[in-house]
Protein backbone atom coordinates (compact mmCIF):
# COMPACT_ATOMS: atom_id res chain seq x y z
CA UNK A 1 0.00 0.00 0.00
CA UNK A 2 2.93 2.29 0.92
CA UNK A 3 4.45 1.37 -2.46
CA UNK A 4 1.77 2.53 -4.34
CA UNK A 5 1.36 5.71 -2.54
CA UNK A 6 5.00 6.29 -3.07
CA UNK A 7 4.79 5.48 -6.77
CA UNK A 8 2.06 8.47 -7.00
CA UNK A 9 3.72 11.46 -4.81
CA UNK A 10 6.66 10.28 -7.85
CA UNK A 11 4.10 11.09 -10.41
CA UNK A 12 4.32 14.59 -9.59
CA UNK A 13 7.74 14.91 -10.47
CA UNK A 14 7.01 14.06 -14.26
CA UNK A 15 7.89 16.81 -16.59
CA UNK A 16 8.08 17.45 -20.42
CA UNK A 17 11.38 17.04 -22.23
CA UNK A 18 12.91 20.25 -22.26
CA UNK A 19 13.88 20.45 -25.54
CA UNK A 20 9.74 19.97 -26.75
CA UNK A 21 8.96 22.25 -24.21
CA UNK A 22 11.12 24.94 -25.80
CA UNK A 23 10.07 24.43 -29.22
CA UNK A 24 6.19 24.26 -28.50
CA UNK A 25 6.51 27.52 -26.41
CA UNK A 26 9.17 29.27 -29.24
CA UNK A 27 5.94 27.95 -31.95
CA UNK A 28 3.03 29.20 -29.75
CA UNK A 29 4.72 32.70 -29.03
CA UNK A 30 5.31 32.78 -33.06
CA UNK A 31 1.95 32.14 -34.49
CA UNK A 32 0.05 35.27 -35.86
CA UNK A 33 -2.67 36.29 -33.59
CA UNK A 34 -6.21 35.58 -34.76
CA UNK A 35 -8.57 38.39 -34.67
CA UNK A 36 -11.58 38.49 -32.93
CA UNK A 37 -14.85 38.96 -34.87
CA UNK A 38 -15.72 42.33 -34.54
CA UNK A 39 -18.74 42.19 -35.70
CA UNK A 40 -19.61 39.11 -33.20
CA UNK A 41 -18.41 41.55 -30.75
CA UNK A 42 -20.56 44.56 -31.69
CA UNK A 43 -23.65 42.41 -32.38
CA UNK A 44 -23.25 40.62 -28.98
CA UNK A 45 -22.74 43.91 -27.06
CA UNK A 46 -25.77 45.77 -29.19
CA UNK A 47 -27.83 42.44 -27.70
CA UNK A 48 -26.38 43.42 -24.24
CA UNK A 49 -26.96 46.74 -23.93
CA UNK A 50 -30.61 46.64 -25.45
CA UNK A 51 -31.44 44.33 -23.28
CA UNK A 52 -30.03 45.98 -20.34
CA UNK A 53 -31.87 48.65 -21.17
CA UNK A 54 -35.18 49.62 -20.11
CA UNK A 55 -37.99 50.32 -22.18
CA UNK A 56 -38.41 53.87 -21.64
CA UNK A 57 -35.02 53.87 -23.54
CA UNK A 58 -35.75 52.30 -26.16
CA UNK A 59 -38.59 54.00 -27.16
CA UNK A 60 -36.20 57.13 -26.97
CA UNK A 61 -34.08 55.54 -29.25
CA UNK A 62 -36.96 54.39 -31.75
CA UNK A 63 -38.04 58.14 -31.57
CA UNK A 64 -34.41 59.25 -32.39
CA UNK A 65 -34.39 56.81 -35.20
CA UNK A 66 -38.16 58.20 -36.46
CA UNK A 67 -36.46 61.36 -36.46
CA UNK A 68 -33.90 61.12 -37.97
CA UNK A 69 -35.41 59.19 -41.57
CA UNK A 70 -37.91 62.36 -40.83
CA UNK A 71 -35.11 65.15 -41.25
CA UNK A 72 -33.55 63.10 -44.17
CA UNK A 73 -36.66 62.74 -45.92
CA UNK A 74 -37.10 66.36 -45.89
CA UNK A 75 -33.82 67.08 -46.97
CA UNK A 76 -33.97 65.15 -49.79
CA UNK A 77 -37.17 66.85 -51.13
CA UNK A 78 -35.76 70.37 -50.60
CA UNK A 79 -32.16 69.85 -51.47
CA UNK A 80 -31.84 66.74 -53.61
CA UNK A 81 -35.20 66.45 -55.09
CA UNK A 82 -35.41 69.63 -56.75
CA UNK A 83 -32.04 68.76 -59.13
CA UNK A 84 -34.46 65.56 -59.91
CA UNK A 85 -36.50 67.02 -63.42
CA UNK A 86 -38.75 64.41 -64.45
CA UNK A 87 -40.43 66.79 -66.79
CA UNK A 88 -37.44 68.50 -68.11
CA UNK A 89 -35.81 65.13 -68.89
CA UNK A 90 -34.35 65.80 -72.67
CA UNK A 91 -34.42 62.38 -74.45
CA UNK A 92 -37.84 62.05 -72.88
CA UNK A 93 -39.07 65.29 -74.30
CA UNK A 94 -36.71 64.59 -77.60
CA UNK A 95 -38.76 61.02 -77.91
CA UNK A 96 -42.07 62.44 -77.50
CA UNK A 97 -41.40 65.72 -79.62
CA UNK A 98 -40.29 63.08 -82.38
CA UNK A 99 -43.28 60.49 -81.79
CA UNK A 100 -45.71 63.31 -82.17
CA UNK A 101 -43.91 65.38 -85.12
CA UNK A 102 -44.01 61.80 -86.93
CA UNK A 103 -47.73 61.62 -86.49
CA UNK A 104 -48.43 65.35 -87.37
CA UNK A 105 -46.84 64.82 -90.84
CA UNK A 106 -48.31 61.56 -91.22
CA UNK A 107 -52.02 63.20 -90.52
CA UNK A 108 -50.92 66.22 -93.26
CA UNK A 109 -49.71 63.91 -95.96
CA UNK A 110 -53.11 61.55 -95.82
CA UNK A 111 -55.03 65.22 -95.84
CA UNK A 112 -52.83 65.53 -99.48
CA UNK A 113 -52.75 61.92 -99.93
CA UNK A 114 -56.78 61.75 -100.47
CA UNK A 115 -57.55 65.14 -101.84
CA UNK A 116 -54.82 63.92 -104.51
CA UNK A 117 -56.78 60.50 -104.49
CA UNK A 118 -59.93 62.17 -105.20
CA UNK A 119 -58.78 64.69 -107.85
CA UNK A 120 -57.01 61.78 -109.89
CA UNK A 121 -59.92 58.75 -109.36
CA UNK A 122 -62.30 62.19 -110.60
CA UNK A 123 -60.06 63.19 -113.46
CA UNK A 124 -59.43 59.40 -114.78
CA UNK A 125 -63.15 58.49 -114.62
CA UNK A 126 -63.74 61.66 -116.59
CA UNK A 127 -61.28 60.83 -119.14
CA UNK A 128 -63.03 56.97 -119.39
CA UNK A 129 -66.10 58.11 -119.88
CA UNK A 130 -65.14 60.69 -122.83
CA UNK A 131 -67.51 59.93 -125.73
CA UNK A 132 -64.73 59.25 -128.47
CA UNK A 133 -61.34 57.97 -127.96
CA UNK A 134 -59.35 60.47 -129.28
CA UNK A 135 -55.61 61.01 -129.31
CA UNK A 136 -55.68 63.77 -126.53
CA UNK A 137 -57.38 60.86 -123.88
CA UNK A 138 -54.73 58.20 -125.21
CA UNK A 139 -52.25 60.90 -124.15
CA UNK A 140 -53.71 61.53 -121.21
CA UNK A 141 -55.07 57.88 -119.62
CA UNK A 142 -51.03 56.70 -119.25
CA UNK A 143 -50.16 59.83 -117.15
CA UNK A 144 -53.21 59.32 -114.98
CA UNK A 145 -52.05 55.39 -114.67
CA UNK A 146 -48.61 56.53 -113.47
CA UNK A 147 -50.66 59.00 -110.90
CA UNK A 148 -52.40 56.06 -109.53
CA UNK A 149 -49.83 53.87 -109.56
CA UNK A 150 -47.58 56.65 -107.32
CA UNK A 151 -50.31 57.15 -104.96
CA UNK A 152 -51.19 53.21 -104.62
CA UNK A 153 -46.80 53.07 -103.91
CA UNK A 154 -47.09 55.86 -101.18
CA UNK A 155 -50.11 54.02 -99.22
CA UNK A 156 -47.83 50.76 -98.82
CA UNK A 157 -45.13 52.91 -98.01
CA UNK B 1 -74.71 33.64 -168.04
CA UNK B 2 -70.94 33.33 -166.84
CA UNK B 3 -71.22 36.64 -165.65
CA UNK B 4 -74.08 35.53 -163.25
CA UNK B 5 -72.32 31.94 -162.47
CA UNK B 6 -69.32 34.30 -161.87
CA UNK B 7 -71.13 36.76 -159.53
CA UNK B 8 -72.25 33.37 -157.58
CA UNK B 9 -68.90 32.08 -157.23
CA UNK B 10 -67.52 35.79 -156.10
CA UNK B 11 -70.46 35.68 -153.59
CA UNK B 12 -70.09 32.25 -152.19
CA UNK B 13 -66.47 33.40 -151.33
CA UNK B 14 -66.44 36.93 -149.82
CA UNK B 15 -69.83 36.56 -148.16
CA UNK B 16 -68.84 34.06 -145.60
CA UNK B 17 -65.19 35.82 -145.46
CA UNK B 18 -67.05 38.94 -144.87
CA UNK B 19 -69.04 37.78 -141.71
CA UNK B 20 -66.12 35.88 -140.71
CA UNK B 21 -64.36 39.47 -140.08
CA UNK B 22 -67.41 40.91 -139.13
CA UNK B 23 -67.53 38.88 -136.54
CA UNK B 24 -64.15 38.64 -135.98
CA UNK B 25 -64.06 42.07 -135.07
CA UNK B 26 -66.90 42.28 -133.30
CA UNK B 27 -65.77 39.78 -130.30
CA UNK B 28 -62.40 40.66 -129.94
CA UNK B 29 -62.53 44.25 -127.81
CA UNK B 30 -60.76 47.03 -129.75
CA UNK B 31 -57.65 48.64 -128.19
CA UNK B 32 -59.70 51.70 -127.52
CA UNK B 33 -62.21 49.15 -124.72
CA UNK B 34 -58.96 47.94 -123.67
CA UNK B 35 -57.15 51.22 -122.98
CA UNK B 36 -59.90 52.10 -120.44
CA UNK B 37 -60.87 49.27 -118.71
CA UNK B 38 -57.36 48.69 -117.76
CA UNK B 39 -57.65 52.33 -116.34
CA UNK B 40 -60.87 51.64 -114.65
CA UNK B 41 -59.40 48.73 -113.10
CA UNK B 42 -56.31 51.09 -111.55
CA UNK B 43 -58.64 53.75 -110.38
CA UNK B 44 -60.92 50.77 -108.61
CA UNK B 45 -57.63 49.30 -107.74
CA UNK B 46 -56.65 52.84 -105.82
CA UNK B 47 -60.00 53.47 -104.36
CA UNK B 48 -59.62 49.92 -102.78
CA UNK B 49 -56.87 51.21 -101.27
CA UNK B 50 -57.91 54.59 -100.10
CA UNK B 51 -60.44 52.44 -98.26
CA UNK B 52 -58.40 49.97 -96.74
CA UNK B 53 -56.18 52.64 -95.51
CA UNK B 54 -59.20 54.90 -94.21
CA UNK B 55 -60.56 51.17 -92.61
CA UNK B 56 -57.26 50.53 -90.81
CA UNK B 57 -56.67 54.70 -89.77
CA UNK B 58 -60.41 54.36 -87.90
CA UNK B 59 -59.94 51.28 -86.70
CA UNK B 60 -56.89 52.42 -85.07
CA UNK B 61 -58.57 55.67 -83.27
CA UNK B 62 -59.41 56.08 -79.64
CA UNK B 63 -62.76 56.76 -78.61
CA UNK B 64 -64.66 56.45 -74.82
CA UNK B 65 -66.28 53.42 -74.88
CA UNK B 66 -70.38 54.19 -75.54
CA UNK B 67 -69.39 57.96 -76.20
CA UNK B 68 -71.10 59.87 -79.43
CA UNK B 69 -67.81 59.71 -80.81
CA UNK B 70 -67.40 55.86 -80.42
CA UNK B 71 -70.50 55.12 -81.88
CA UNK B 72 -69.90 57.74 -84.87
CA UNK B 73 -67.09 55.63 -85.21
CA UNK B 74 -68.61 52.12 -85.41
CA UNK B 75 -71.34 53.84 -87.82
CA UNK B 76 -68.48 54.76 -90.06
CA UNK B 77 -66.96 51.46 -90.28
CA UNK B 78 -69.86 50.13 -91.28
CA UNK B 79 -70.45 53.16 -94.05
CA UNK B 80 -66.94 51.60 -95.38
CA UNK B 81 -67.99 48.11 -95.85
CA UNK B 82 -70.58 49.13 -97.76
CA UNK B 83 -68.55 51.20 -99.99
CA UNK B 84 -66.22 48.05 -100.34
CA UNK B 85 -69.17 46.20 -101.11
CA UNK B 86 -69.82 48.62 -103.90
CA UNK B 87 -66.34 48.80 -105.31
CA UNK B 88 -66.35 45.55 -105.66
CA UNK B 89 -70.04 45.19 -107.55
CA UNK B 90 -68.04 47.83 -110.00
CA UNK B 91 -65.47 45.95 -110.85
CA UNK B 92 -67.40 42.88 -111.40
CA UNK B 93 -69.52 45.04 -113.95
CA UNK B 94 -66.21 46.13 -115.48
CA UNK B 95 -65.08 42.94 -116.03
CA UNK B 96 -69.08 42.29 -117.28
CA UNK B 97 -68.58 45.05 -119.94
CA UNK B 98 -68.54 44.10 -123.95
CA UNK B 99 -68.19 47.69 -125.68
CA UNK B 100 -67.10 50.90 -124.54
CA UNK B 101 -70.15 52.41 -124.39
CA UNK B 102 -70.97 50.32 -121.15
CA UNK B 103 -67.65 51.26 -119.69
CA UNK B 104 -68.33 55.20 -120.29
CA UNK B 105 -71.72 54.67 -118.75
CA UNK B 106 -70.29 52.55 -115.76
CA UNK B 107 -67.74 55.08 -115.16
CA UNK B 108 -70.21 57.95 -115.25
CA UNK B 109 -72.12 56.59 -112.64
CA UNK B 110 -68.90 55.61 -110.47
CA UNK B 111 -68.05 59.14 -110.98
CA UNK B 112 -71.41 60.50 -109.93
CA UNK B 113 -71.54 58.00 -107.13
CA UNK B 114 -67.95 59.23 -105.94
CA UNK B 115 -69.16 62.97 -106.14
CA UNK B 116 -72.30 62.50 -104.38
CA UNK B 117 -72.14 59.81 -101.82
CA UNK B 118 -68.21 58.82 -101.29
CA UNK B 119 -66.37 61.90 -101.45
CA UNK B 120 -67.86 63.94 -99.08
CA UNK B 121 -68.32 60.45 -96.57
CA UNK B 122 -64.59 59.75 -96.78
CA UNK B 123 -63.70 63.45 -96.09
CA UNK B 124 -65.72 63.89 -92.77
CA UNK B 125 -64.25 60.23 -92.05
CA UNK B 126 -60.74 61.92 -92.42
CA UNK B 127 -61.77 64.94 -90.69
CA UNK B 128 -62.90 62.73 -87.66
CA UNK B 129 -59.86 61.03 -87.57
CA UNK B 130 -57.93 63.72 -87.15
CA UNK B 131 -60.27 65.53 -84.51
CA UNK B 132 -59.35 62.30 -82.34
CA UNK B 133 -55.53 62.26 -83.20
CA UNK B 134 -55.45 66.08 -82.33
CA UNK B 135 -56.73 65.01 -79.02
CA UNK B 136 -54.27 63.02 -78.10
CA UNK B 137 -51.50 65.18 -79.03
CA UNK B 138 -52.72 67.97 -77.49
CA UNK B 139 -53.43 65.63 -73.96
CA UNK B 140 -50.07 64.36 -74.49
CA UNK B 141 -48.19 67.54 -74.67
CA UNK B 142 -50.18 69.24 -71.83
CA UNK B 143 -49.41 66.78 -69.35
CA UNK B 144 -45.64 67.39 -70.32
CA UNK B 145 -46.10 71.12 -69.94
CA UNK B 146 -47.58 70.35 -66.71
CA UNK B 147 -44.52 68.47 -65.58
CA UNK B 148 -42.04 71.01 -66.89
CA UNK B 149 -44.11 73.33 -65.01
CA UNK B 150 -43.51 71.64 -61.57
CA UNK B 151 -39.84 71.33 -62.48
CA UNK B 152 -39.81 75.24 -63.34
CA UNK B 153 -41.10 75.62 -60.39
CA UNK B 154 -38.52 74.04 -58.18
CA UNK B 155 -35.85 75.54 -60.02
CA UNK B 156 -37.27 79.09 -59.48
CA UNK B 157 -37.43 77.79 -55.64
CA UNK B 158 -33.21 77.16 -55.82
CA UNK B 159 -33.09 80.63 -57.15
CA UNK B 160 -31.06 79.55 -60.36
CA UNK B 161 -29.22 81.86 -62.45
CA UNK B 162 -31.52 80.50 -65.44
CA UNK B 163 -34.90 80.93 -63.77
CA UNK B 164 -35.94 84.13 -65.62
CA UNK B 165 -35.19 82.38 -68.83
CA UNK B 166 -36.88 79.65 -67.73
CA UNK B 167 -40.36 81.15 -67.24
CA UNK B 168 -40.34 83.22 -69.86
CA UNK B 169 -40.03 80.23 -72.53
CA UNK B 170 -42.98 78.30 -70.44
CA UNK B 171 -45.26 81.28 -70.69
CA UNK B 172 -44.40 81.14 -74.18
CA UNK B 173 -45.00 77.18 -74.51
CA UNK B 174 -48.60 77.91 -72.24
CA UNK B 175 -49.44 80.90 -75.24
CA UNK B 176 -48.68 78.07 -77.95
CA UNK B 177 -50.27 75.35 -76.56
CA UNK B 178 -52.97 78.00 -75.97
CA UNK B 179 -53.38 78.76 -79.25
CA UNK B 180 -53.67 75.18 -80.62
CA UNK B 181 -56.05 74.38 -78.02
CA UNK B 182 -58.42 76.61 -79.61
CA UNK B 183 -57.96 75.61 -83.19
CA UNK B 184 -58.93 72.31 -82.21
CA UNK B 185 -61.58 73.73 -80.44
CA UNK B 186 -62.62 75.74 -83.31
CA UNK B 187 -62.06 72.85 -85.59
CA UNK B 188 -63.69 70.34 -83.28
CA UNK B 189 -66.70 72.75 -83.22
CA UNK B 190 -67.09 73.03 -86.93
CA UNK B 191 -67.21 69.22 -87.18
CA UNK B 192 -69.80 68.71 -84.21
CA UNK B 193 -72.08 71.05 -85.78
CA UNK B 194 -72.22 69.05 -88.88
CA UNK B 195 -72.27 66.08 -87.16
CA UNK B 196 -75.56 66.54 -84.88
CA UNK B 197 -77.35 68.58 -87.70
CA UNK B 198 -76.89 65.37 -90.45
CA UNK B 199 -77.60 63.46 -87.38
CA UNK B 200 -80.46 65.17 -86.81
CA UNK B 201 -81.72 65.43 -90.10
CA UNK B 202 -80.89 61.53 -90.61
CA UNK B 203 -83.33 60.99 -87.43
CA UNK B 204 -85.78 63.50 -88.80
CA UNK B 205 -85.58 61.83 -92.67
CA UNK B 206 -85.96 58.54 -91.15
CA UNK B 207 -89.21 58.81 -89.04
CA UNK B 208 -90.60 60.34 -92.09
CA UNK B 209 -89.19 57.48 -94.37
CA UNK B 210 -87.38 59.61 -97.20
CA UNK B 211 -84.26 58.51 -98.75
CA UNK B 212 -81.21 58.92 -95.95
CA UNK B 213 -79.06 59.60 -98.66
CA UNK B 214 -80.42 63.23 -99.06
CA UNK B 215 -78.87 63.82 -95.47
CA UNK B 216 -75.01 63.87 -96.46
CA UNK B 217 -75.81 66.88 -99.05
CA UNK B 218 -78.21 68.64 -96.57
CA UNK B 219 -75.42 70.53 -94.61
CA UNK B 220 -72.31 71.92 -96.38
CA UNK B 221 -69.35 71.24 -94.43
CA UNK B 222 -66.57 74.09 -94.53
CA UNK B 223 -63.78 71.46 -95.47
CA UNK B 224 -61.61 74.17 -96.00
CA UNK B 225 -61.51 76.18 -92.89
CA UNK B 226 -61.53 72.85 -91.05
CA UNK B 227 -58.29 71.26 -92.21
CA UNK B 228 -56.89 74.74 -91.97
CA UNK B 229 -57.39 75.17 -88.25
CA UNK B 230 -56.09 71.75 -87.20
CA UNK B 231 -53.11 72.58 -89.64
CA UNK B 232 -52.87 75.13 -87.30
CA UNK B 233 -53.34 73.25 -84.30
CA UNK B 234 -50.83 70.88 -85.71
CA UNK B 235 -47.79 73.81 -86.08
CA UNK B 236 -48.78 75.25 -82.80
CA UNK B 237 -47.62 72.10 -81.23
CA UNK B 238 -44.44 71.47 -82.80
CA UNK B 239 -43.97 74.91 -81.59
CA UNK B 240 -44.16 74.00 -78.35
CA UNK B 241 -42.28 71.40 -78.25
CA UNK B 242 -39.31 73.29 -79.56
CA UNK B 243 -39.92 75.14 -76.67
CA UNK B 244 -39.87 72.73 -74.40
CA UNK B 245 -36.49 71.42 -75.99
CA UNK B 246 -34.90 74.73 -75.63
CA UNK B 247 -36.02 74.72 -71.77
CA UNK B 248 -34.39 71.17 -71.39
CA UNK B 249 -30.99 72.32 -72.72
CA UNK B 250 -31.27 75.15 -70.31
CA UNK B 251 -32.04 73.19 -67.51
CA UNK B 252 -29.13 70.74 -68.12
CA UNK B 253 -26.82 73.97 -67.85
CA UNK B 254 -27.67 74.11 -64.10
Amino acid sequence: MENIIEKLKNLKKIEPDKDYSQKSLAFILNSPKISPNKFFEISLLWQKTLTGLKLSTNVAIASILVLVIFISALYFNSVISPLILPGLDNSKISAEAQQINQSIDINLNEINYHKLSQEITQSTLEKISETAASSETIDILPSNEEQIDKLLEELVK
Amino acid sequence: MDKKLKLQFTLAICLPLVLVFSFASASTPSADFLFRQKTFYKVMELSRAELKNLNENLDSLKTDKDSDYAKKKDEYLKKLSEFEIYDKEVEEEISKTKTVEDLKNLAVDFKNWREEAHNPQVQIMMNFSLILKQKEILATTTERFEKIEKDVKKLTDLGLEQKQQLNSLLDLAKNRLNLANDSFQKAKTILDDYLYATSTLSTSTTSTSTTSTSTTTEKQFNNFEFQELIKESFEKIKEVYEIFLKMSGLARKT
